[in-house]
């Protein structure tokens, strides 16, 4: 394997959180609860106003 | 009026929007977008990069952990190992899971036929050249009863619990009644150290191969790809299904279907993959026709974030129903 | 226009298409006034990063499979094809929790849903397909775990996920040709009957329906 250049090196074995038979990488949480956050993110965050264009769909 | 017709009424506002537009530009939304998603891939790809774990091979499994090696390949000699009592797609040792009446595995049948003592052993020994003890020893095994050749083999199974690797990376099992098992997995073992059972068994139907089946099923027999996948939390009662390996985020859309397998009756049933399949096939359909389904279709009436997300549209409604009383203008912006 | 137009099957395709999706509506120039959430960009943030998985992708059949464990260039073409597949599901997930929370699915809308829906399903095997073709030791490992789920409803009878070869071509061929079709026609479908008005909090939701209420452009 080459070695890879990166700024962050991830490949050594994940960090898990367990609780009882609940296991999740702490890499999966962090993407789990990004998600959560962006959603709740994007309902929220104030649109800009009606005159401009660039909405989405 | 019932409620349904009332429900079929405002349905049928909804096809149409009559209200007011304002402009938009597709094209430039769409650049944008790609824009922002190549410059989200590109960074992180430089931040993180993305793992490469090197594959395990036969050579190096057998040089690495020799009785695990010697002990799989007995099991595949007396089909006594996993792809051995498999059943279909590979052979017929077991009818396989089963819901019920239905047996999906069994009625497909064997599309990919592995006859183990012959696969993994017998043929890949009878390829080598200029070991004549070694080819006698393999017309001893092939001429004697099956149940001698099953004694022979349940023998040197419980031998090799007590194996020893030799410096030399043979083993040393206690003394026995195996017949010419340790001959044969002697040589076999040499085989598979010096590259030769890799190549065997892939190019075993013709030179040109991209099915992999035969060497990763060998594999998947003994312990080399379970004790990695352990140590990388790939396992099932890790949740190994969402995990990639080292620290990478992983298939996080695969939680609901590892997390049956966690709890019963999937945890403990020999059928936990042909049940878990059910389950996600229903909750498959049901995720499609949730327009159809009474209930969860009502769900985003009753806890009613569509408020949050249309506050700034319900707003204008409001100050239009209140405007005309203060005489604004028609047609004006909130 | 041809004589035989309205006869004709390429006539009658013709016509059906445009009526369907008259120009205006496949590339239109405004949107309702409620269309104004930032939850609305994450249906073209998941086409564009369909767009670049497959651009990505793309390079990296150019040099086959194997050349991405080799060079540090084919190594960064890999990387930006497993961060979109991340990126994908990421927004399309979102995507998806929007869309249901909005019940988007009403006024005739419900092949918009279905749609939608299939392409997530239908995703999720084609990424299975890539992963088990990255012939490192994360594709042993999914293989020849998955392959008890595909075995045990007979569908390893016909789709052997330690082949290579088929899954290559499943990954690379059949399964993102699906996915695009499918993504075609959602997105045809949501020109076609237009982005689902607010849910009628009160009465005078149905009063802003009416036809004076146009404004005027910036």
């Amino acid at each position: 394997m080459r070695p890879v250049a990166a700024i962050f090196n991830l490949n050594h074995p994940a960090h898990t959180v367990h609780w009882h038979f609940f296991q999740m990488s702490v890499s999966n949480i962090v993407v789990i609860v990004l998600m959560l956050a962006v959603f709740v993110i994007a309902i929220l965050a104030p649109f800009p106003g009606h005159r401009q264009g660039g909405g989405g769909s | 009026m019932t409620r349904r017709e009332r429900r079929v009424q405002e349905d049928a506002r909804y096809r149409e929007w009559r209200g007011a537009y304002r402009p938009y530009d597709l094209v430039k939304e769409a650049s944008i977008a790609l824009g922002v998603v190549l410059a989200l891939a590109v960074g992180l790809t430089i931040l993180f990069s993305s793992p490469d774990d090197p594959p395990s091979t036969i050579k190096q499994w057998s040089r690495t952990n020799p009785v695990d090696f010697v002990t799989t390949a007995t099991t595949e000699l007396d089909g006594s190992s996993g792809t051995g009592g498999y059943g279909p797609p590979y052979n017929h040792a077991s009818s396989g899971q089963h819901i019920a009446f239905i047996y999906l595995q069994k009625w497909l049948g064997v599309s990919h036929p592995i006859d183990t003592a012959r696969d993994y052993v017998l043929a890949p020994l009878r390829s080598i050249a200029g070991q004549p003890a070694l080819q006698a020893a393999v017309t001893r095994y092939q001429a004697a009863p099956v149940d001698k050749q099953a004694a022979w083999a349940s023998a040197y199974e419980n031998g090799l619990g007590k194996a020893k690797t030799n410096p030399d990376g043979s083993i040393s099992v206690p003394a026995g009644n195996y017949g010419p098992l340790p001959t044969m997995m002697g040589g076999l073992l040499s085989f598979a150290q010096a590259g030769g059972l890799d190549g065997a068994l892939l190019t075993s139907r013709q030179f040109f191969q991209t099915d992999y089946t035969k060497p990763l099923l060998l594999m998947a027999d003994g312990s080399v790809l379970a004790d990695r996948a352990q140590a990388q939390h790939l396992l099932g009662d890790q949740w190994g299904m969402m995990n990639e390996t080292g620290s990478y985020p992983g298939q996080v859309w695969l939680w609901l279907y590892t997390f049956w397998y966690q709890i019963k009756p999937f945890s403990t049933s020999a059928n936990a993959d042909i049940l878990v399949m059910a389950v996600m096939g229903v909750l498959s359909l049901a995720l499609i026709l949730i327009p159809f389904l009474p209930g969860i279709r009502d769900i985003p009436r009753w806890i009613p974030i569509y408020r949050i997300i249309w506050r700034n549209h319900y707003r204008a409604l409001d100050q239009h129903a209140v405007e005309p009383l203060h005489g604004a203008p028609e047609g004006a912006s909130p | 226009m041809s004589v035989a137009g309205e006869r004709s099957w390429t006539g009658r395709v013709r016509e059906h298409a445009v009526a369907a999706l008259p120009p205006e509506k496949l590339l239109p120039d405004k949107q309702p006034s409620y269309v104004a959430s930032w939850i609305y960009v994450f249906g073209v943030l998941s086409l564009a990063s369909l767009a670049v998985l497959i651009l990505s992708g793309t390079i990296l059949t150019l040099k086959g499979p194997q050349w991405w464990h080799f060079t540090g260039v084919g190594h960064f073409f890999n990387s930006l094809h497993l961060w979109s597949v991340e990126l994908f599901f990421f927004f399309m997930v979102i995507h998806l929790w929007g869309k249901y929370w909005m019940a988007a699915w009403r006024g005739g809308r419900a092949r918009v849903w279905i749609t939608g829906a299939i392409t997530f399903l239908v995703a999720i095997p084609c990424a299975l397909t890539g992963y088990v073709s990255q012939q490192n030791f994360d594709a042993q490992w999914i293989s020849t775990q998955a392959k008890d789920a595909m075995n045990s409803a007979g569908i390893g009878a016909f789709f052997n996920l330690t082949n290579f070869g088929q899954m290559y071509s499943f990954h690379v061929l059949l399964l993102p040709a699906a996915v695009v079709a499918i993504v075609v026609a959602h997105i045809l479908l949501v020109r076609k009957h237009g982005v689902v008005p607010p849910l009628e909090w009160r009465e005078m939701a149905a009063k802003a329906q009416s036809p004076e209420r146009t404004e005027t452009s910036a």
